[in-house]
């Protein structure tokens, strides 16, 4: 069974400035013995987040710029270390957050496919179909035996893209909606997507599309500043959310854009 | 229960990411070898001329007969190298597979182990070198003896794993630690007995305690008496390297267990 729990789940990131020197950390220490250093300031991310989704749900998740969203998202893929509270995720995870992350740019098309395979469990034995099922996928053809820094960034994203939706987790975890590559592509990559996203028994994704997240999930989360403001179906928390955002004249304006 | 450096759980996970790691180490080591027409041979070309240079320089002023000096030379550099590159591609290990652990919760032992093992290789490549040249000018005097460097060359492993863990995590969090151990590297370089034997050392007595203090000179002598004088090191060094290794390897899994879960932020 798949599953996913947070129960009043804290985050906090350290923060993240000009960074102090080994050098200087020595010093005080030497120059101020016995005194301890300030505690270094924390931002929290994420404060008092509860919430269940049980197996063949389809989550969205809504909020501004810097609300938590995608460090939501880190923190189920197990990627972010809660501070307090209780994470418990039941299942194979697949994590699309950053499409064009983890590549090596001088290794060619295959290899870097061979990596993020093997990343996600594969063993030489078991790659054989999945090679084939990217390279087809992604057309890339020939620029296949080319080192990654040869490609040009759609290229890139295509590849990313073949190869991040070509393992069957239970739960996936989707940060935005990717533009992948040219037009075509693009209608290819979003029917993909739809089929990946049938598979999986939980998905959780992260958007600004709400259009889209209210046609594809059946419940929504709205994150505001770190805290979880609404939990329940598509058409209740948006239309919460758009009143919200209406209401303050200083964000309309970003809401539009986004 | 989750699973930190003192648990099996975390070692079967590495071992299960076996494929991964391995595969980024093959790559950094085509990255290496590749764009020469040498290959191997090119890294070798380093070693070896400088042993030409010292054997002719110092030889001189030491007074060593080359075919003493050559082999010893080349030895202990070829060793030194290691320990240079599990520092220094230790400090950035953690930077380079950031994308990586960006994006995937994974063991982070696993970025030392990549960088170590690729060094590893060239070490021994390097040796083998070393241990022909020894052949050349010595004699096969020290084939009985050669099986004893395998134990010798798993502590050197194990010593370059940790200082490449600890190294790296330090990076992390403070990002002048590289120059710093570079300095450091340097003058251990001048104080161990790489380019001039513990014997010249020795004859000052004031300063044969920094041979023997010197737990890098321990650790190298595992393997250099097995090669140049065909015989087991002895205990003290032994016993040293044994002890030096120990406290490395601990300390690097506390500081993993310390700063695992939470380097994802600072890199």
């Amino acid at each position: 069974m798949a599953l996913i729990t947070l129960e009043h789940v804290d985050l906090e990131y350290p923060l993240k400035g000009p960074r102090i020197t080994l050098k200087e950390h020595i010093m005080r220490r030497l120059v101020r013995r016995g005194k301890r250093l300030p505690d270094r300031r924390m931002i929290a991310a994420l404060r008092d987040v509860s919430f269940r989704i049980g197996e063949g749900e389809r989550v969205g998740v809504i909020g501004r710029n810097g609300a938590g969203k995608s460090s939501l998202l880190r923190t189920l893929g197990g990627i972010y270390p809660v501070a307090r509270g209780a994470r418990r995720v039941d299942g194979t995870i697949n994590a699309l957050f950053d499409i064009a992350l983890g590549f090596e740019p001088y290794a060619s098309g295959w290899q870097n496919i061979y990596y993020r395979s093997y990343l996600q469990g594969d063993t030489p034995s078991t790659i054989g179909p999945r090679l084939k099922d990217i390279a087809e996928f992604c057309e890339l053809g020939e620029f296949l035996d080319l080192p990654l820094r040869c490609y040009s960034q759609g290229m890139v994203m295509r590849l990313a893209f073949a190869i991040a939706t070509s393992s069957a987790p239970e739960i996936l975890l989707i940060d935005e909606v990717f533009g992948t590559g040219d037009l075509a592509f693009r209608k290819k990559a979003s029917d993909r997507m739809k089929d990946f996203m049938n598979r999986a028994k939980i998905v959780v994704m992260v958007g600004h599309d709400l259009d889209f997240l209210k046609q594809f999930c059946e419940r929504l989360l709205w994150l505001d500043q770190g805290r979880l403001r609404a939990d329940g179906p598509p058409d209740d928390v948006i239309a919460d959310y758009i009143r919200e955002v209406e209401a303050s004249p200083q964000l309309s304006t970003t809401a539009q854009a986004a | 229960m989750e699973a930190t450096a003192f648990t099996t759980a975390y070692y079967q996970r590495i071992w299960k990411l076996r494929w991964f790691w391995f595969s980024l180490v093959q790559n950094d080591l085509d990255l290496r070898y590749r764009h020469s027409v040498l290959g191997v041979g090119w890294s070798l070309l380093k070693p070896l001329g400088l042993t030409i240079i010292l054997c002719v320089v110092f030889g001189r002023i030491f007074q060593i007969p080359i075919a003493e000096y050559a082999p010893y030379v080349l030895i202990g550099l070829t060793l030194w190298h290691f320990i240079v590159e599990s520092v220094a591609l230790g400090a950035k290990t953690f930077t380079t597979g950031a994308a990586y652990i960006r994006q995937q919760a994974v063991p982070l032992a696993i970025f030392p182990l990549r960088t170590t093992l690729g060094g590893a290789f060239h070490l021994g490549v390097a040796l083998s070198l070393g241990i022909v040249v020894t052949w050349y000018f010595k004699g096969f005097g020290n084939l009985a003896a050669l099986p004893a460097i395998v134990p010798g060359l798993l502590v050197l492993f194990l010593l370059g794993w940790s200082m490449a863990t600890v190294c790296g995590l330090m990076q992390t969090h403070f990002p002048d630690t590289i120059y710093i151990l570079e300095l450091l590297l340097q003058f251990t370089f001048y104080l161990t007995p790489i380019i001039y034997r513990p014997g010249e050392l020795r004859n000052q007595p004031r300063l044969s305690w920094i041979v023997d203090c010197n737990p890098f000179w321990s650790v190298m002598e595992l393997i250099r008496q097995p090669v140049l004088y065909g015989q087991a090191p002895p205990l003290y060094n032994v016993a040293v390297s044994l002890g030096f290794v120990t406290i490395l390897v601990v300390l690097a899994l506390i500081c993993l267990r310390k700063l695992e879960r939470t380097l994802v932020f600072w890199i």
